[in-house]
């Protein structure tokens, strides 16, 4: 990461904007496990605005690098006021705002709040106000916090048994 | 990588967990260019895990040929092998 970029990130998350569970939400959105040590979830609660359903309030809870915190900040900042369909037509590299545009090594970290915002965005049935929350939706309440997730072992491979090869021909079978 | 169980069942003497807490200090704390090594079950997993640790300047990570397994059948035989099943 140059210095500029390191400078601002700091910046940004000296003060991260919308972070923590949003209790009332409309639709969350998550990305990434626990395994791969990188999570990030986000909660987009509806408000009607002349006729159109725009995003009131958006926040997240990040388990990923600063980089990921800084942008989901900047993220949840910039959807506001937007519906649904604006926000998903913003490119990746929108997302992070003021940081300008990131190094390859940290545009993952975009990704990731890219992906999470979709994810709680496309959760929608439809773009009536009176769709908010409905059933087919996924259902925040029921999601949980992210520091839950992480200590559930919320991860694809959880509940392997470790099965130990004493016999060596067991060990060339399974090698 | 690898999961609190197989971590306590087969390890390379003076490795630690990689568990969450283990990532935030890693993160947080360790110095960028010393040199850490990612030891998975297979060698598999662990590369992804090495390219994160690379992508946020870490430039001294490795990650261990093979895993364990291969560990245990290279290096130190006293290990012994697993499988997940």
């Amino acid at each position: 990461m140059n210095e500029e970029l390191e400078q601002k990130v700091r910046e940004a998350i000296r003060n991260p904007q919308n972070m923590g569970e949003l209790k009332d939400a409309d639709s969350v959105g998550t990305v990434g496990n626990s395994e791969c040590g990188e999570m990030l979830r986000m909660w987009v609660k509806y408000r009607e605005e002349k006729g159109r359903k725009v995003i009131d309030q958006a926040t997240f809870q990040s388990f990923g690098c600063e980089t990921a915190i800084a942008v989901a900040s900047m993220a949840t900042e910039m959807i506001k006021g937007k519906t649904a369909d604006e926000a998903l037509a913003l490119k990746t590299e929108d997302l992070s705002g003021d940081l300008g545009a990131l190094p390859p090594m940290k545009i993952h970290c975009a990704e990731l709040v890219e992906g999470a915002m979709r994810s709680a965005l496309e959760g929608r049935e439809d773009d009536s106000p009176q769709a908010a929350g409905a059933a087919d939706a996924p259902n925040p309440a029921s999601s949980g916090n992210l520091i839950e997730s992480l200590n559930s072992g919320e991860s694809p491979s959880g509940g392997l048994k470790i099965v130990m090869l004493d016999d060596e021909a067991d060990a060339e079978k399974n090698a | 990588m690898r999961t609190r169980e197989e971590f306590e069942a087969v390890k390379i003497a003076d490795s630690v967990l990689m568990d969450q807490e283990k990532m935030q200090e890693i993160l947080g704390k360790w110095d960028k260019d010393g040199l850490f090594v990612i030891v998975d079950h297979q060698g598999k997993q662990g590369l992804d895990a090495a390219s994160f640790f690379l992508g946020h300047g870490f430039n001294n990570v490795r990650c261990l040929r093979g895993g364990i397994d291969a560990w245990s059948q290279q290096v130190d035989k006293s290990l012994p092998r697993y499988k997940l099943g």
